[in-house]
Formats: structure tokens, C-alpha cells, sequence
């Protein structure tokens, strides 16, 4: 009798133990698994931003040797010598040129990304507004 | 007699039940650990060997793909059609014989006249490739 | 009867030190997992300082590459061993000036006119750094810096505008 009374509390205690453990390491294990995968959206954004502008730039430089050819498309405008044409970046970004064409002789005078979107302030206030 | 045995019995059935029970969501927790560190070091790899590639990048831009310009903008080795650079597991620039990653550029041609292509890879000692670039310059 | 008790005693002192192995284990198990958590957030973090600072300044630069806006030196006023980017732009007649540099501990950046006299510690705190500095050699900009791990990252930039060729 005197023998089931420690047996109970033995029992108890490691089940309260190993579903404590179970619950921590698993714990750890969803915030590890959620700061890697947070992590990672960032590195990919991150690599698909250097190749969405080297592509641009590859397309701008493409776009530059037809002016070179004395070949334009409508995307590409001339006033005074100075050629102007954009190329797409992504969704938010482009890439401006400006070209300045003498003969043969050519000088870049911008080569900027720009952004395409508008940028709107958060123009709210917390006001209090009683209750 | 048989029922304190019984009772010993029965303690260490549950203990082993949930050492099983312990056992089992540790190697599932413990595989998730694995992989969040492998796709850590993964990512910040990939991210290492971008700026690398655009640095390459750059330079061949730069120097219109002169291998030695090259190579004397970025303190790397001279190659025949461009230039290489060698770094070590720390992203630290080293000499070919501690590489473990390698960032390659080398000038292409194109069909358009006055373009050409300058394409950079970063690959790792067993020449698997981590990041690929490729951008052009102008031809005089 | 004495002998029966003994035994028993042995048996409860033996099951005790099996549950206190057992808790010693599966704690040893959670600091594992504790360190792996913070190994893994540690290297995320690193990797977060080295990418974005040198992606941001590269990122400015293509904002500002035209018509030889982009330049580096020392800071404008009074802390000539301040390297410092400059990023200049026309805004309704006056010449503006954004600066980036490192300073005490912190990459900053300042958008002020030219020649307005502010100070490094005028500018906004970007973000911890142990270092920044700025090479220029012709139009090719190399960014150095100095990450809180302790190594060193170094990204190149080709600015465009002013090239050209025939």
C-alpha cells in the first residue's frame, strides 16, 4: 500500500518532465524553423534583386547598341542628340537612360534606377478620441 | 510480493513508454534543427557569392572586359578570357591553392555588333555552381 | 523482514536515480536545442548585417548614377578622416548632398545642402556596423566594411554615367 503512493508520484513526475521537454523542444524547433524561413525570404529577395538589375542593365546595354547601329524602336526617344529610354527592373523599379550622340562618339549621362511607384506618407494621426 | 513487483514493473513500463514518447519528437525536432542550420548556411553562402559575382561584374563592365584591367581593379588572377578570384570558406580572398569558392568572369560575344557579354559564376570546390551573372558592355 | 525492506529500499533508490538520469538527459537534450536556436538566429542576424549594408549603399548608388553625381571623399565639414559617399542631386536650383559614412559605431546617412556645415553625428543612425570605408579609382567605387562578426566584405560599383566610348 505504503508502495503504490511512491510509485504515483514517480510516474507523475516523469510525465509532467518529458511533456515539459517535448513542449520546450519543440518550441525551439518552430522558432528556429520560422527565423531560418524569414531569414530566407530575405536572402532570395535579395539574390532576385541583383538579377532583376543586371538583366535591365543587360537590356539597356543591348537597347544602347542598336542606337549605336542607328537602330531605334519606339520605346527609345530622341531630342537634340540626347537619346532617353527606360528598362523595366521589377515591379517597383526601372531603369532610366539618358545617351548623348555625336557621330560615332557617345557619353552616358544617366544610367538610374528609378522607382515606379509613388511613395504616400502615412498622413494619420492617433488622435484620442474619448472612450 | 508479485504486487510490488508488478508495481516496479509497471513504473518502468511507463518510463520506457516515455523515453519512446521523448525519443521519437526529439529526432523530429532535432531534424528541424539540422535543416535550419544547413539552409542558414546555405543562404548566406548565396548571398556571399552574389556580391562577389556583382563585383566581378562590375569590373568587367568597367574595364570593357580587359582581363588585366580586370584583374588589377580586383587584385585577382589573370586568365585568358578574364579573370579569377579565389576565396576561402570565410569569403576571405586566398590563393588558388586554400580556394574554396571561385568566382569566374569571362568576356562572350554577341550577335549585335558593338555588344558584348561578361559572365560571371561563383562556384564551389566540387564546381557546383552557387551564383550565376551575366551582364554586357559596350564595344568600341 | 528487515532483508524485504532492504531490498525495497534498494529498488526505490535505483528507480529514483534512473528517473534522475532520464531528467538529466532530457535536459541536456533542451540546452542542445537552445544552443542550435541561437546558433542558427546568430548566423541569420550576421548574414542580415552583411548583405544589407553593402545592398543598400550599391542601391543608392544606381539611385544617383547620373551625371557624375556620385563621388566619394571625407566628410564635408571638419572630420577629414571620415570616408564618406556623396550622392548629389539638383533640387529646384540648389545642389543637395546625401552623405554616407561610418561613425561611431553606426553606418549614417545625411541629406543636407552643400556646404551646410552639419556634422557627422547630425546625421540618421542605418544601422550597427564596426566599419565602413569608401576606394574610388576613376568611376569604380569599392565599399568596404567591416561586419560585427569581424570579417570583411567588399562590393565593387561601376558608375555608368560619365562613361562612354565611340
Amino acid at each position: 500500500m505504503g508502495r503504490s503512493f511512491k510509485s504515483i508520484p514517480v510516474i507523475a513526475a516523469c510525465m509532467l518532465t518529458v511533456i515539459f521537454a517535448v513542449l520546450c523542444l519543440t518550441v525551439f524547433a518552430m522558432l528556429t524553423l520560422s527565423t531560418q524561413k524569414a531569414d530566407q525570404r530575405l536572402s532570395d529577395a535579395s539574390a532576385q534583386a541583383v538579377k532583376n538589375y543586371y538583366a535591365a542593365d543587360s537590356k539597356a546595354e543591348k537597347v544602347l547598341s542598336d542606337i549605336r547601329n542607328g537602330i531605334t524602336d519606339e520605346s527609345v526617344t530622341e531630342k537634340n542628340g540626347v537619346y532617353s529610354y527606360a528598362c523595366q527592373i521589377d515591379d517597383t523599379q526601372s531603369l532610366e537612360v539618358e545617351i548623348s550622340k555625336n557621330g560615332d562618339k557617345y557619353e552616358i549621362l544617366k544610367w538610374q534606377a528609378v522607382s515606379t511607384t509613388q511613395w504616400n506618407a502615412d498622413q494619420t494621426l492617433n488622435v484620442y478620441k474619448g472612450k | 510480493m508479485n504486487t510490488s513487483h508488478n508495481r516496479s514493473f509497471l513504473v518502468l513500463m511507463v518510463l520506457a513508454v516515455m523515453l519512446l514518447f521523448f525519443a521519437l519528437s526529439s529526432a523530429v525536432c532535432v531534424q528541424a534543427f539540422v535543416r535550419s542550420y544547413k539552409q542558414s548556411e546555405e543562404n548566406s553562402r548565396r548571398d556571399s557569392a552574389a556580391f562577389a559575382a556583382q563585383s566581378m561584374a562590375e569590373a568587367g563592365k568597367a574595364a570593357k572586359g580587359e582581363s588585366k584591367k580586370v584583374s588589377d581593379m580586383l587584385s585577382a588572377e589573370e586568365t585568358q578570357n578574364g579573370a579569377v578570384l579565389y576565396y576561402d570558406k570565410n569569403w576571405a580572398k586566398t590563393t588558388a591553392e586554400n580556394a574554396v569558392y571561385t568566382v569566374c568572369g569571362s568576356k562572350g560575344k554577341t550577335d549585335t555588333k558593338h555588344l558584348a557579354s561578361y559572365n560571371v559564376s561563383v562556384k564551389d570546390r566540387e564546381n557546383n555552381v552557387i551564383f550565376e551573372l551575366d551582364t554586357a558592355f559596350q564595344e568600341d | 523482514m528487515k532483508a524485504t525492506e532492504q531490498k525495497h529500499n534498494y529498488g526505490t533508490i535505483l528507480l529514483l536515480l534512473l528517473c534522475a538520469i532520464f531528467a538529466a538527459l532530457i535536459l541536456m537534450v533542451l540546452l542542445l536545442g537552445a544552443k542550435s536556436y541561437k546558433t542558427v538566429a546568430a548566423m541569420d542576424s550576421e548574414a542580415f548585417g552583411k548583405r544589407t549594408c553593402d545592398q543598400y549603399i550599391a542601391a543608392k548608388i544606381r539611385h544617383f548614377d547620373s551625371s557624375a553625381n556620385v563621388y566619394t571623399g571625407s566628410f564635408s565639414s571638419g572630420s577629414p578622416e571620415v570616408s564618406t559617399l556623396f550622392l548629389a542631386q539638383n533640387i529646384e536650383g540648389e545642389k543637395y548632398v546625401t552623405q554616407i559614412y561610418w561613425y561611431d559605431g553606426y553606418v549614417y546617412e545625411l541629406f543636407s545642402a552643400a556646404d551646410s556645415g552639419l556634422r557627422p553625428e547630425d546625421g540618421n543612425k542605418i544601422m550597427k556596423s564596426n566599419g565602413l570605408g569608401f576606394e574610388q579609382k576613376d568611376n569604380f567605387i569599392t565599399i568596404k566594411s567591416d561586419n560585427t562578426d569581424g570579417s570583411r566584405s567588399e562590393l565593387s560599383v561601376y558608375v555608368r554615367s560619365g562613361g562612354g566610348g565611340q
